[in-house]
């Protein structure tokens, strides 16, 4: 048998309903190999090894007796430490929230557990969110697996998780996306990140960052796990107004393998024509492949894709602003120096401002919904460039000095505007050993079309099926 | 509001953050005030896109 540690949560679960192996020895063994790389990756805030251990033996006992409670029964996961968890601090990253324990889980935790999961602890992340390149002066800099030793970025801001399951801390992880947080670490570290659309995964219990703009997502090594965490998780939710009514398809059921006849519209303008060419080059590679595999792929364009980062900044500084402003004025000193210094730039947003955003906002949204009346997926790179080093703050791409942050945001925020389904899958490696991320894009509500053509892909090629250079 | 201010300056910086009830020093403002100049300018581009009488909006949901 391959190594537990790396091992599919589909495999994993598959193996401990058919009772294969223990739920306690996956837990033992990804605790054992959190103790042995932790303490240099830094992909973790809080390890919950006694909790784990002990639902472990809980879900072994329950397995013997009723059988599996659900299709994640034994199955491990780590959560970004912005998912409220009963009885485990929740930080967001932050000095300030350092000893905030919640006293009941998110929902999507909930549901989680109640499909049979169990948490192995809470990880690292971007303070409070708000950063790309998912730095934490508090915690410590999560180190992207892929280059520990030239201390490269994971990706923010959930970048714990992209590095714990790169790595091999766990098989599968949730993650949180405003700008692309949840598809940039993907990318950088070498997995496959989902973005849902908005209204389809519940914000209750999470910690936001901007609320309009914050989705929930799965982090995973296959398109397959993450299939099977959306559909564990998904949903209304009374507690979160902006979920949808609209029922949760079966996810796994859509991964046919098939994608022919697959409409995919390879975004040039803005997307490929700005990413370094290394990454361009990966992407028109994985064009061709499609075709081969029987998807028709034309160029297409996001109208009105320009105002993006205007109209993104308009609503999510004012956001965030709103939601800190109470401890920007009690408790200023607590926060790192990068985050404090966005948050004060809310104040340059107007409520004009603020509105016009959400004006912009319709209008990309309708120009996304264009690009794809006649294409069923669209395709571009997840990020221009692959990870940076820890304090880089300048890149040149094309013979063009660009800054870091924006760049490694500008492919993937079009999407928390418009807010529809994307997913971050690896497809390719640049010259230094770096992953590449490809973006498939997808109509509202339609993952499983998403998730096909990312199992699809991943079926046919090995992308995601490297590994790190750890020990 | 800086509607239409092609220039902003430590002043505005300053009247902005205090209307929003906070009481930074000059030299926190100053410090950011190349990014809070280069925001404001990103922010007056919206000023010329063509909107018409669209909407607002805020959540992408399906109601059905």
């Amino acid at each position: 048998m391959t190594d537990l540690h790396w091992t599919s949560m589909t495999e994993l679960a598959r193996l401990v309903a058919g009772k294969q192996v223990s739920p306690v020895d996956v837990v033992r063994a990804h605790l054992e190999r959190i103790a042995t790389l932790d303490p240099s990756l830094k992909a973790f805030i809080t390890v919950c090894a006694d909790a784990a251990m002990e639902a472990a033996r809980a879900a072994e006992s329950a397995l013997v007796k009723d059988g599996p409670a659900g299709p994640l029964h034994g199955v491990p996961i780590a959560l970004k430490d912005l998912f409220n968890t009963a009885g485990v601090r929740t930080t967001g990253g932050s000095r300030i929230l350092a000893d905030s324990v919640p006293s009941a889980d998110a929902t999507v935790v909930s549901r989680l557990r109640a499909a049979g999961a169990i948490v192995l602890g809470k990880l690292n992340m971007h303070e409070f969110a708000y950063g790309p390149e998912g730095l934490n002066e508090h915690y410590g800099h999560a180190r992207n697996p892929w280059d520990a030793a030239a201390q490269r970025v994971a990706g923010g801001s959930s970048s714990g998780a992209g590095v714990a399951v790169a790595a091999g801390l766990a098989p599968g992880a949730l993650g949180s996306d405003t700008g692309g947080s949840i598809r940039i670490p993907a990318s950088l570290c070498g997995i496959t990140g989902l973005k849902p659309t908005y209204g389809r995964v519940s914000r209750a219990g999470v910690l936001p960052l901007a609320w309009s703009m914050d989705h929930v997502g799965p982090m995973t090594r296959t398109a397959a796990d993450c299939a099977l965490l959306l559909g564990s998780m998904a949903g209304y939710d009374p507690k979160d107004a902006s979920t949808s009514v609209l029922p949760v398809p079966d996810y796994g059921a859509a991964l046919t393998g098939d994608v022919k006849g697959l409409r995919v519209g390879l975004l040039r303008a803005y997307f490929l024509e700005s990413a370094d060419p290394e990454v361009a080059s990966a992407v028109e590679a994985a064009a061709q492949t499609l075709r081969r595999l029987g998807a028709v792929v034309d160029d297409a364009q996001i109208e009105h894709v320009g105002h993006v980062p205007a109209a993104s900044f308009a609503v999510l500084a004012a956001e965030a602003l709103a939601y800190h402003a109470g401890w920007l004025r009690t408790r200023s000193s607590e926060y790192g120096r990068d985050v404090i210094d966005r948050l004060r730039l809310g104040v340059a947003v107007s409520g004009a401002d603020y509105v016009r955003g959400q004006q912009v906002r319709g209008l990309v949204r309708g120009a996304v919904d264009q690009a794809l009346a006649r294409r069923d997926v669209l395709l571009a790179p997840a990020t221009p460039i692959a990870a940076p080093t820890l304090g880089q703050t300048d890149v040149v791409i094309r013979g063009q000095t660009v800054d870091v942050r924006a760049s490694l945001i500008r492919f993937t925020r079009p999407f928390n505007l418009s807010g529809h389904p994307a997913c971050s899958v690896p497809c390719g490696m640049t010259a230094s050993g770096l992953p590449v991320g490809m973006q498939l894009v997808g109509r509202p509500f339609d993952e499983a079309t998403v998730l096909r053509a990312a199992d699809a892909w991943q079926r046919a090629t090995d992308w995601h099926a490297r590994r790190p250079p750890l020990a | 509001m800086l509607a239409r201010m092609t220039t902003s300056s430590l002043d505005d910086f300053r009247r902005l953050a205090r209307t929003a009830g906070f009481d930074w020093s000059d030299q926190e403002l100053q410090a950011l005030l190349p990014a809070f100049e280069r925001s404001v300018a990103l922010l007056r581009s919206l000023d010329d896109v063509a909107l018409g009488d669209l909407e607002p909006t805020t959540h992408y949901r399906v109601l059905s």
